[in-house]
């Protein structure tokens, strides 16, 4: 099995991407109903794990807890939509600022705890945010069954509707933030996050404001998983407290890792990976999820460092190329 | 005033199950810094084995020796079981890769917890089982206004007495001092002649044996048992580890019996509904203001 | 600012749990010299460090930098200002590639938020070709340049001391606090590092040393301060402190041990 360590992954780069683009875009003129919304599943997931990365992968902040502000995102687009109708695409952008502002706010105490402390004041959190919403406060997220009948969304008068359409959405958002959180971590705030994820009181010593840092990355992951409640909850045209449960945020965190810390393609291939898994093992449904927990295991065992890692040295020599 | 009693009764008893849980997450942190997210799950494991032995056994040493026969044997099964599972585990998923680094190895705890769960729901199914009454004593003592069940007094007790030879195992025996020495540094531990290998059984064995008591507890006092319960329990057990402090065993029973009277406390006096959210925001306030637990020393980081 | 005094600390005092690791220790460092603290381990030296720099407060006392107070602020407010360091043992980013801890010295002077990291405005890219600049300019000079690409726990001891060194300097630091830069390193790495550390005077650095080694304390140092158990028990001119009796009594042990420990 040794050949599984060291196999290179990434001979042929640019080839695997073209190969890759080339794959989304036209599955769903080929693919059945089915299976486009197992690639809609994927992309949503893809944005999922995008943000954690942020958090987990870039920071290295434990969060086992980040289905909660998925749950915001998604509650925020079913109430404004529902009940004060809010057209859900327009919802987009406030979802994720809700989720940002609520992350923001839980996490301004927190942030200054390390290692499995914050893990498990996220977890707090994630249960938290999930009671509350089967509790059903004021009425307004309408307990157990959550929030039936939201619009579905429409783009310039176009209405989003199929399943198609859905997985245009996703993976143009999923592509759209590929793009700039690799502009960011080829910039000196995505060096920073690293410093602070290498070494805290290093990075604090050569000027890394440590505390702002680690805010704006809880504050952006938590950004994108609004935005991923707001796509899903225009999917689905329901939210229930059952969507975001504690298992949700632990394949999240999964993804991360399967992927490979801080490795952008890394975590849309784990996102791939988690979704289709299950997909793949169904004549066995019974024991999937069985083998799922071995896969994990097997994996960090035989590439600890994620699927797809970054790569450091090439991205740098990359980088003085373009000079 | 009887309102309260009851409550405090009732709390201690839950109490206990979160201790015993949390007694095996905080004796694997203290030596592996590894939080074992498999734990709750073998917790679940033993109310599983504990339930099949009940049923398998009830005929054979139930007929013979009565109730009180029949208990010990589903306790020792079920704690027996348990600790292989364990073992297992930890051989399997945890020492191959825990010295690649921390967070590979809580994938794999993650891993193993989705396993063993669904492991449990492929052989019991995924419906609740219920606890039949034959398994469980059922009598009370009526004092005064309130009552108090036998099985209570016998969770009450029989935690007490387990809590204190573990405290007295792992504080006062020579090989108690191991542990402690490996908990603080395993390396120098290592140097001095400690085997780690011996120290890490002991965690994995008896952590899960003393979560399967718990489990068979919790199915006598619920009467049903499903295959979540894993993750229910395991959860609030964790809060009561870090609500202790983690890693420190006195520090898991004070967590264990406080978390369950503020619970049972918030059930009865605030909501029902509320009490869980009640409990981790109690957690989260904790942690903010004194991270390392009630009874958790404050650690300077070195520089 | 008194008499080209760029840095000091008055009566600063630091204890834990009781136990006083710097007791009202005064020092004053003046620019472009070379400034030793020397004394027996455990005498508080770092912890002296960890106060200037900001990682730990003092109880009582004050950092003065320029006659500014810095008491009460960050670290990273603090390198900000100009006072840099390393580390005992390198504190490397072990993960990144040795060019990109460089790069860390330019963090702070940096201005570019979030946003225009995304859309990669022009300002923002001439800053980063900036950043990147000094720090190449520090690998070089300190000959690492072949190791710019290579992850920092890749490369040799030695090399990771000089990396910590580049990355302060990137930070164009006004002064340099070094904690034990020639620990760990073999005959020829001590020359090499000896000699780079006594030319940055030259070139507009201030220093503040702490160091075992006797040969680079006496070799390189303008001023020597002696501490023991927290306190300042003496300072001067190496040859002063060479020939000083409570130095030789309280840091040397007795004077037979002279010969060993100054040769």
């Amino acid at each position: 099995m040794r050949w599984l360590k060291r196999w290179d992954w990434l001979s042929g780069r640019p080839l695997l991407f073209g190969a890759i683009l080339g794959f989304l875009l036209s599955f769903p003129f080929w693919g059945s109903r089915y299976w486009v919304d197992v690639g809609f599943y994927v992309g949503l997931y893809a944005l999922l794990g995008l943000g954690l990365n942020v958090i987990l992968g870039e920071v290295g902040l434990f969060n086992l807890g980040h289905a909660a502000f998925w749950a915001i995102g998604a509650y925020t687009t079913a109430i404004l939509n529902v009940r004060f109708g809010v057209p859900t695409l327009a919802l987009l952008p406030i979802s994720a600022l809700v989720a940002a502002g609520c992350a923001w706010l839980v996490s301004s105490p927190i942030i200054h705890l390390r290692g499995d402390y914050l893990c498990i004041v996220t977890i707090a959190l994630g249960e938290i945010v999930r009671l509350v919403l089967i509790n059903n406060p004021g009425g307004f997220t309408g307990g157990p069954n959550g929030i039936v009948g939201i619009a579905r969304p429409s783009l310039l008068g176009h209405p989003i509707r199929t399943s198609t359409d859905f997985y245009f959405l996703v993976w143009a958002v999923v592509a759209l933030c590929a793009l700039a959180l690799r502009q960011v971590q080829r910039s000196r705030i995505g060096r920073a996050w690293n410093y602070i994820r290498e070494d805290e009181i290093a990075a604090e010593a050569m000027g890394v404001d440590v505390r702002a840092l680690k805010l704006l990355a809880f504050v952006l992951g938590a950004a994108l998983a609004g935005i991923a409640g707001n796509i899903f909850a225009a999917k689905m045209r329901m939210v229930s407290p059952d969507s975001f449960t504690f298992m949700e945020s632990c394949l999240i965190f999964c993804i991360v890792l399967l992927g490979g810390m801080g490795s952008i393609p890394g975590t849309i291939l784990g996102a791939a990976l988690v979704v289709l898994f299950p997909e793949v093992f169904r004549p066995v449904a019974q024991y999937r999820l069985l083998f799922f927990g071995l896969a994990l295991a097997a994996t960090m065992y035989f590439r600890p460092g994620g699927l797809w890692p970054r790569r450091r040295a090439l991205a740098a020599f990359a980088k003085e190329g373009e000079r | 005033m009887l309102t309260f009693v009851q409550q405090l009764l009732n709390g201690l008893t839950i109490g206990s199950f979160y201790a015993f849980v949390a007694l095996g997450y905080s004796l694997v942190y203290a030596i592996l810094k590894l939080i074992n997210f498999a734990h709750g799950d073998l917790f679940g494991l033993g109310a599983y084995l504990g339930y099949t032995v009940f049923v398998y056994a009830a005929g054979v040493i139930g007929s013979r020796f009565g109730l009180w026969g029949l208990l010990p044997a589903g306790f020792v099964a079920a704690a027996l079981g348990t600790a292989g599972a364990g073992l297992l585990i930890e051989r399997v998923a945890y020492r191959p890769i825990y010295p690649i680094g921390r967070l590979p190895a809580v994938v794999s705890a993650l891993g193993m917890a989705i396993f063993l769960s669904n492991f449990i729901m492929a052989v019991w199914g995924p419906r609740y089982l219920a606890y039949q009454e034959a398994f469980i004593p059922t009598g009370f003592w009526q004092i005064g206004g309130f009552r108090i069940r036998v099985l209570q007094v016998l969770i009450l007790v029989s935690s007490l007495v387990l809590l204190f030879v573990l405290y007295y195992v792992v504080e006062k025996t020579t090989f108690g001092a191991a542990v402690r020495a490996v908990a603080l540094d395993r390396e120098t531990a290592a140097l001095m002649g400690i085997d780690f290998l011996k120290v890490i059984r002991f965690a994995f064995s008896v952590g899960p044996a003393l979560g399967a008591i718990a489990g068979v507890f919790v199915g006598m006092y619920y009467r049903q048992i499903n295959f979540t319960m894993g993750w229910v329990y395991g959860l609030k057990a964790f809060t009561a580890t870090i609500l202790g402090g983690i890693g420190n065993i006195p520090g898991a029973m004070v967590g264990g019996i406080l978390l369950g009277i503020l619970e049972a406390l918030a059930a009865g006096y605030i909501s029902a509904a509320w009490k869980d959210v009640f409990v981790f925001a109690a957690l989260m306030l904790m942690l903010v203001f004194r991270p390392t637990g009630l009874l958790g020393e404050k650690v300077a980081e070195k520089v | 600012m008194r008499d080209g005094i760029i840095l000091e600390t008055q009566g600063i005092t630091k204890r834990f749990r009781g136990l006083v690791a710097v007791d009202r220790f005064d020092i004053a460092i003046r620019e472009r010299t070379i400034h030793s603290l020397i004394g027996p381990n455990g005498a508080g030296k770092t912890t002296v460090f960890n106060v200037i720099t900001g990682i730990y407060q003092p109880e009582e006392g004050k950092v003065l930098f320029q006659g500014r107070v810095l008491n009460g602020l960050k670290p990273h407010e603090i390198l900000a200002l100009g006072i840099a360091r390393t580390f005992q043992n390198p504190r490397l980013f072990r993960n990144m590639t040795c060019l990109e801890n460089a790069m860390a010295g330019g963090h702070a002077h940096g201005r570019a938020g979030f946003w225009s990291s995304v859309l990669g405005l022009p300002h923002q890219r001439r800053e980063e070709r900036a950043i990147r600049e000094g720090a190449e300019e520090w690998l070089r000079r300190l000959n690492l340049w072949h190791f710019r690409h290579e992850l920092a726990r890749n490369i040799p001891y030695g090399c990771q001391k000089l990396l910590e060194l580049a990355r302060a300097l990137a930070a164009q630091p006004k002064v340099l606090l070094l904690d034990e830069p020639t620990c760990g390193l073999n005959e020829s790495e001590k020359e090499t590092m000896m000699a780079f550390i006594g030319d940055l005077p030259k070139q507009g650095f201030t220093v503040l040393l702490v160091e075992h080694n006797m040969n680079v304390v006496m070799g390189l140092s303008d001023l020597i301060t002696v501490m023991n158990y927290g306190k300042k028990i003496a300072e001067g001119t190496p040859a002063e402190i060479y020939n000083d009796p409570v130095v030789i009594e309280a840091y040397l042990g007795r004077g037979e041990e002279r010969a060993v420990a100054g040769g």
